[in-house]
């Protein structure tokens, strides 16, 4: 129903209404014969419904308007496309039409119309029938802004230095590169399609086809070396993911079942990037290094799923999925350097690996509040790649021993059982044990084995408090660990960190309270601690711990206020043997911590007529590192984080129909970061880095627009 | 199959029978105490004689529940006859509700079927009211999924009252996500971070919320099929693998967030250095002294061990055995 409209926006809304019910009735005609049995017809239960308000016709929103950015902040555009200063569209549309006592409907949905980051969302179809749904998501990637580059041809996959180029055995020494660097904005954008189409042949049939097709295009940084000698290059991104998901599902009484397909199919419209040795050649004509990037690849997978209740306290479900990854891309040549090109012994890997994930689940409740459940899987990657032995040519200076590929297996299984059972109506326990054996070939050590008990307990003393405990112990062992004789002795007393015997132990608690109606708070905390018992060189120890509380106060259906804060942090221990000593000579102490927090209010019908609201989020990380070697040692200066933002809007109802809305956005950004920082492209003798610098900016933002509601 | 495998799925197998086995002499017992879907309730009380009618004759947007917003959703499409509305309207999901209506005036009202956390009626039955229509689909997996078994009301999640539901569209769901799963929110406020919280990426684009075949309820069967969704650049297969990116990018990689770039879980090069301690520049320890300055380092500024170990996810070089090309 539309009220007060004017001629020219009756005749729009008749006309876009025909157009829909064409568009209904021609798709209606398509899924004809599949859906010749349905909609059945409904069953007068009760009389036709007078007073209902059914949704008919057109209803919606529309947003526009215009914001102003008052300052360059390229970080602060990442994701949201609001990087440069100035003046910016504000556009968005909720827009949806439902037929008159029918199930026809149309759904348009768009938002930051305006910016880099917009989205527009159609669905559609007959509600029981049929529905469509095509999408276009852009999400900008902003890496960095600060950065530089001598290298010429940017975006390409061949990158060149300037023609007067001196090179050097070190960048200290390189006579061109400071007059050589040009500015460097590294970003990625992605760009998203979706087409999907559902199917509803009968009650208790559902289909559906959905097609995606990522683009993106960019540049973002890549390491490049001769030996040593290493670049920062800027790699070109421009590649295309396309998938496609087909799937059936029906549905009994007491069972459901179905079948998918899902493909994935990637292109990569560079095979390789190939640079100018920025250095003095380490062999005679090793004037450029070549890197291979991703190769096109494609993923096949069949699955199936089924439940099944035979009574009403027992469920069996399972799922199973077979899949292949296949890639054949013909290989780069095996040096760019001419003097060491050597003969591959296939022109393309014809890789293939086959996986199966295959799960059984069983639940049971013998008696009320008792309930078992069981889990049976199995995760398989075999990779079935040939072997073939590939002369090395050690970062384009030198040929070394040929190294055969290892097509790297990898199983996994799991069993779980556990059961949750209500002591009383305030109280409720749960625990279960895991078991996991993961196999593996290529690797140090053939097989492990965790097992884990854990267990849970809710309790609800009073009506408005209530607990969550949890507890986790778990063990991981396996296969003797593999060294070699010619390993070296730090080699030896080394257990990789996601093979070494592992204990582990974590605890969490929730306390959760509303003390009045319109109050509630919550409390929690953590504590994790892995041990690796076993382990000379390597991780020792990861001790990580957590607590937060969230505040919600809610006096009115018109106000109310939300809060929250929390802290973690996460501390690593891991030893190293430097001198081939019969112990550990150094400990490096990584200790991370984060603490976030945030605020909202807000206040709806304000004197009857405005709404307004205020919103702050707060992020501060902080990184120590600390190297213990036996002597004095130069402290590495903390990795910091401080993020503030802050937002306001209010929205001033001028009529029904027509809003105003007004909104401010303030973000303070800092980041200090010792591996970028100060790092110019000539800091490091052997690296010619980006010459980039961490993150800082400071953003407002000032938004006007109108909102125009309609029905 | 080999035979630790066939081994397996006997194990499996044998347990998903002992399951049936235990609950089967069990249920004749306590079938009573099952929750109800509303068209089975064969002690319920009457329906009420004009359904929805009666209902708003003292339920509109004015008062503690409104209600009038379901008419703008796709359950109230009487057209539809799978929907509430081509039924028992209201009171398909409510339950039948002539004494209730009876009873307005009373104090307390007489109850009926009513959904969200802390509400007089049980998890099991707000659910299973929602699961006698919605339980094929993504939902096949729901019974025994992490939600189902800490007792979950959808209604905790889905407003199914509201016209756009909260929890459906990309940007407004994290917060429905958010209510419970605290940890996970303060991940994603961290430096680096999935772009969750700009609205370009949904917590259920790699989570299957209703009951996943895979760990931690992931979309796909493993978490590594999961992030290829997106990252299929990573996917492979290559001549040269690097073993835990093959397995795992958990293992390097916090999916929520990370004070490190790239969401890594350790910053280089001792993340590198929990696995890596060869002889020679893998094992060092790597101190101050490589900061910017006079003896300033490759090995631990810029990208530190990927300055020239760039190719960590695999390669198809055929010299890159060592990820440097």
């Amino acid at each position: 129903m539309i009220r007060h409209p004017d001629t020219f926006s009756l005749r729009c809304i008749r006309t876009a209404r025909t157009v829909l019910r064409v568009i209904t009735a021609s798709a209606t005609l398509f899924a004809g014969t599949a859906a010749a049995d349905t909609p059945e017809e409904a069953t007068p239960l009760v009389p036709p419904c007078k007073q209902c308000p059914f949704e008919q016709g057109f209803s919606g929103q529309l947003d526009l308007g215009l914001g102003y950015l008052f300052d360059d902040a390229y970080h602060f555009g990442d994701y949201t496309g609001l990087s440069d200063q100035g003046l910016f569209l504000l556009g968005g549309a909720s827009i949806g039409w439902r037929e008159a006592d029918g199930t026809g409907y149309w759904d348009l949905e768009a938002r930051d119309l305006g910016l880099d980051a917009r989205a527009v969302e159609l669905r559609g179809g007959q509600q029981g029938l049929f529905g469509i749904r095509l999408s276009y998501d852009s999400v900008p990637r902003r890496i960095n802004d600060t950065a530089s580059t001598p290298f010429l041809g940017v975006g390409s996959d061949t990158l060149s230095l300037p023609v007067t180029w001196t090179s050097a055995t070190s960048t200290q020494q390189m006579p061109d590169l400071a007059s050589s660097l040009q500015p460097l904005t590294l970003a990625q954008d992605r760009k998203r399609f979706l087409a999907a189409f559902n199917l509803i042949p009968s009650a208790h049939w559902t289909t559906q086809l959905s097609v995606r097709h990522d683009e993106r295009d960019g540049i973002k940084p890549v390491g490049g070396s001769f030996i040593t000698l290493a670049s920062l290059l800027p790699q070109p991104t421009s590649d295309q993911t396309d998938q496609v998901d087909l799937s059936a599902g029906v549905t009994g009484t007491n069972w459901q079942a179905g079948a998918a397909y899902y493909g994935s199919f990637y292109r990569n419209d560079n095979t390789a990037l190939t640079w100018q040795n920025p250095y003095d050649p380490l062999v005679d004509d090793g004037v450029s290094g070549r890197l291979a990037l991703a190769p096109d690849n494609q993923f096949h997978q069949l699955s199936v799923t089924a439940g099944y209740q035979p009574e009403a306290r027992v469920r069996l479900s399972t799922h199973v999925a077979v899949g292949r990854m296949l890639q054949n891309a013909r290989f780069v040549p095996a040096s760019a350097t001419p003097s060491l090109m050597t003969p591959l012994p296939r022109t393309a890997l014809d890789g293939q690996i086959d996986t199966l994930s295959g799960r059984l689940r069983a639940s049971a409740g013998p008696w009320a509040g008792l309930r078992f459940n069981a889990e049976a899987a199995l995760d398989d990657r075999d990779n079935r790649t040939p072997q073939s032995a590939y002369t090395q040519i050690i970062t384009d200076v030198f040929a070394a021993d040929e190294r055969a590929n290892q097509p790297y297996d990898f199983t996994r299984r799991t069993l779980k059982l556990g059961s949750d059972y209500r002591l009383q109506r305030w109280a409720r326990l749960s625990a279960g044990w895991d078991q996991e054996r993961k196999t593996r070939s290529f690797q140090a050590r053939h097989r492990t084995d965790e097992w884990k008990l854990w267990t849970r307990m809710r309790v609800q003393p009073a009506q408005r408090l209530s607990t969550n405990i949890g507890y986790v112990h778990a063990s991981r062992t396996g296969s003797t660990y593999r060294i070699t004789a010619t390993d070296a002795v730090s080699e030896q007393q080394l257990q990789q960190a996601h093979l070494a015997d592992r204990v582990r132990d974590a605890a969490t608690l929730n306390i959760s309270t509303t003390p009045l109606d319109w109050i509630s708070v919550d409390v929690n905390g953590s504590l994790g601690r892995d041990h690796y018992p076993d382990t000379t060189v390597g991780l020792q120890r990861r001790r990580a711990q957590g607590y937060g509380v969230d505040l919600s106060l809610h006096p009115s259906e018109l106000f109310g206020v939300t809060g929250f804060w929390s802290r973690d942090a996460l501390e690593t221990l891991q030893d190293g043997n430097q001198s081939a000593a019969d112990f550990a000579d150094w400990r490096a102490d990584n200790r991370d911590a984060a603490t976030v927090a945030g605020l909202r209010a807000e206040r709806r019908k304000l004197w009857g007529r405005y709404d307004a609201g205020a919103s702050y989020e707060y992020t501060s990380s902080r990184g120590d590192t600390r190297l213990l070697t036996g002597s004095a040692n130069t402290p590495f200066p903390d990795l910091r984080t401080r993020r503030h933002e802050a937002r306001m809007y209010a929205l001033f109802q001028a009529t029904p129909q027509l809003g105003i809305r007004v909104e401010y956005r303030y973000a303070l950004y800092h980041q200090a970061d010792w591996a970028l920082d100060g790092v110019s492209a000539d800091a490091v003798h052997n690296l010619l880095s980006l010459d980039a610098s961490s993150p800082s900016y400071t953003a407002n933002l000032i938004g006007i627009s109108t909102r125009y509601e309609f029905r | 199959m080999s035979r630790p495998q066939l081994r397996h799925w006997i194990v499996a197998a044998l347990m998903a029978a002992a399951a049936v086995l235990l609950a089967g002499p069990a249920h004749a017992e306590t079938e009573s105490q099952t929750a109800e879907a509303p068209a089975e309730a064969a002690s319920a009380p009457a329906f009420t004689a004009k359904g929805a009618d009666t209902c708003l004759k003292c339920h509109d947007e004015d008062t503690a529940v409104p209600v009038l917003s379901i008419f703008k959703t796709a359950h109230a499409r009487a057209a539809d006859s799978r929907t509430p509305f081509a039924g028992h309207q209201c009171e398909a999901c409510h339950g039948a509700g002539d004494t209730h209506a009876r009873g307005g005036n009373k104090d307390p009202v007489p109850p009926i079927r009513n959904f969200g956390i802390g509400k007089d009626t049980p998890v099991a039955e707000q659910n299973a009211t929602c699961m006698a229509c919605h339980q094929g689909g993504h939902r096949t997996q729901w019974p025994g999924s992490a939600h189902d078994r800490a007792d979950v009301p959808c209604a905790a999640c889905h407003q199914v009252h509201a016209p756009r539901d909260p929890v459906m569209t990309t940007a407004s769901q994290p917060e429905v996500c958010y209510s419970c799963h605290r940890k996970e929110r303060a991940e994603l406020m961290r430096p680096s971070a999935h772009p969750v919280n700009q609205g370009k990426l949904a917590c259920s684009d790699c989570h299957a919320v209703h009951g996943a075949p895979g760990e931690a309820l992931l979309a796909s069967p493993t978490v590594n099929q999961t992030c290829y969704r997106c990252h299929a650049e990573k996917r492979g297969p290559f001549l040269w693998e690097h073993a835990p990116a093959s397995e795992d990018c958990g293992l390097c990689h916090a999916p929520h967030g990370s004070n490190q770039a790239a969401l890594l879980v350790q910053r280089p090069p001792w993340l590198c250095q929990s696995c890596h301690a060869a002889e020679g520049h893998p094992s060092v320890a790597y101190t101050g002294r490589g900061l910017a300055g006079t003896t300033a380092s490759a090995f631990l500024l810029g990208q530190s061990c990927g300055n020239c170990h760039s190719q960590v996810h695999g390669t198809n070089h055929p010299s890159g055995a060592t990820l440097t090309r």
